[in-house]
């Protein structure tokens, strides 16, 4: 179907009824169709030089409404009749806006300066200075954008659909946003907030899978959850297969006060580290072994291990073994000893003995501070030559 | 500064083992999970005043390449029954 012919189809229709001469409204695929197919151009810009003089000048332009853009630029007024010459003159430089229905208008004006600009709507849902719009859509594909700029602004939405993508940016001093969303999966949701103030902010979720990260990146963060209340009741259960809890707090004080502190793991895919075994389960671990060949009755082997700047060391045990030498002693007692020693501080950490070996796990970990220097040390109390090996284990942490 | 008592002295590594030597240096041998590189050095005067590095070797380490081939048949007919 043709342009024209559309248009013709649809004159006492759509046209018809944008210009108030048609009583029947049209339908959504009435306005569809025209829209498509006619492309008309609902609003137009008119602009009258005020240099020349009219008087009831016709202008055969239908609408719905007329704005003027700038009604202080002309130096005279600038006046309008609608529909019929001899109508009611009406000053539009000072009305700034005019909503009724013409097929036309006439303007007069005394000969000035400076160029009147008109908008000319065709339709009459739209008003620059205070509007209520309903809009009610029913497509298969819909591309909405809404900027609104106002001094308040009331926005309910409902929306139901199989896809959906609704960036949303609302800027405004005071704001009260409550969202609902019932969906099979939902992507993502990004909620940035800058305010002075926040109110209350309620997530409540339930879905068959959730994502939820919240990510804070600031110079300083204060995230404090107060609860003040006769009973309180603060519950994080997680049901899983598989679970995955990484809490990681540095300078965390806990106080418990006449009440009970329970932790019930119920699960053989928890598991709940010490810092010694997360080191290790984080590679921050430190092994320190050392091999003492040969040494004469009495000798004492030494090992050195500075700790690096910015790090702390964890010592968390040692152990150590010792055999003859020689063939001719491996029958007798194998006695040796071992001990650590912060040559800085000059004071024993531990010492241990045994007869061929020995090792003990510290119940406590002994900390060397950084850029002091640790020195673990194998002795040979035997009555004949030995060797031997020494192991310290520990681990590192920042500082 | 040599790679391995960089790491020494960054604490970069995870087992450290020493070795004294007749001559009274000490041979110090560094490793570092997951990383399949041995940094092994001859120091003389360690933390000393006068320390000095006399030898230095980085050592390949890992499995032998057949047994790393091995390994990856094994993945690849692992994947294949999936």
């Amino acid at each position: 179907m043709t342009q024209a012919a559309v248009a013709a189809a649809l004159a006492g229709g759509f046209v018809g009824y944008l210009l108030g001469k048609e009583e029947r409204p049209p339908t959504e695929a009435d306005i569809a169709t025209y829209l498509r197919e006619a492309k008309p151009t609902l609003i137009r810009t008119l602009r009258i030089d005020t240099a020349t003089e009219r008087s009831v000048d016709l202008y055969p332009m239908p609408g719905q409404a007329i704005y003027v853009k700038n009604p202080e630029v002309p130096t005279q007024p600038v006046y309008i009749r609608l529909n019929e010459p001899d109508a009611a003159e009406l000053e539009i430089t000072e009305l700034r806006k005019i909503k009724s229905p013409f097929y036309r208008f006439y303007i007069s004006n005394a000969a000035g300066a400076g160029v009147l600009e008109l908008e000319i709507h065709k339709t009459k849902a739209t008003d620059l200075a205070e509007s209520q719009m309903n809009v009610n859509i029913t497509a298969t594909t819909a591309i909405v954008d809404i900027n609104v700029v106002a001094s308040a602004v009331m926005m309910p939405v409902d929306i139901q659909g199989a896809y959906i993508m609704m960036p949303v940016d609302i800027q405004a001093q005071y704001m009260n946003l409550e969202i609902d969303i019932v969906a099979q999966s939902v992507g993502h949701i990004e909620i940035d907030i800058a305010a002075q103030s926040v109110g209350n902010i309620d997530i409540n979720i339930a879905a068959q899978t959730a994502n939820l990260d919240i990510n804070i990146a600031a110079a300083a963060v204060t995230l404090d959850i107060n609860i003040a209340s006769q009973a309180a009741s603060l519950n994080v259960n997680i049901a899983a297969t598989n679970v995955t809890l990484d809490v990681e707090v540095q300078n965390a004080s806990i106080t418990v006060t006449a009440t009970n502190l329970s932790i019930k793991i119920d699960a053989q895919a928890v598991g709940v580290y010490l810092q010694p075994e997360w080191a290790a389960k984080e590679r921050k671990d430190k092994n320190f072994s050392f091999m003492a060949m040969n040494l004469a009755v009495g000798a004492t082997g030494n090992a050195y291990y500075t700790v690096p700047a910015d790090k702390d060391l964890y010592l968390c045990g040692f152990s150590f073994e010792i055999y003859a030498t020689n063939n001719a002693d491996k029958n007798n007692n194998q006695i040796g000893a071992i001990s650590l020693y912060n040559l800085d501080t000059t004071t024993t950490l531990a010492w241990l003995g045994g007869n061929g070996g020995g090792g003990v796990v510290f119940a406590k970990p002994i900390l060397v501070p950084e850029g002091e220097q640790l020195r673990y040390s194998w002795s040979n109390r035997s009555n004949h030559v030995a060797s031997g090996y020494v192991t310290v284990w520990g681990y590192e942490v920042d500082v | 500064m040599f790679d391995g008592i960089r790491k020494l002295y960054l604490g970069d590594f995870n087992n450290m083992s020493q070795e004294p030597q007749p001559d009274g240096s000490i041979v110090v041998t560094l490793t570092t999970h997951g990383e399949a590189k041995v940094y092994r050095f001859r120091v003389r005067d360690l933390y000393g005043l006068n320390e000095e590095v006399l030898e230095e070797e980085v050592i390949e380490a890992g499995p032998p390449q057949f047994i790393r081939d091995r390994m990856e048949e094994a993945r690849k007919q692992k994947r294949g029954k999936r």
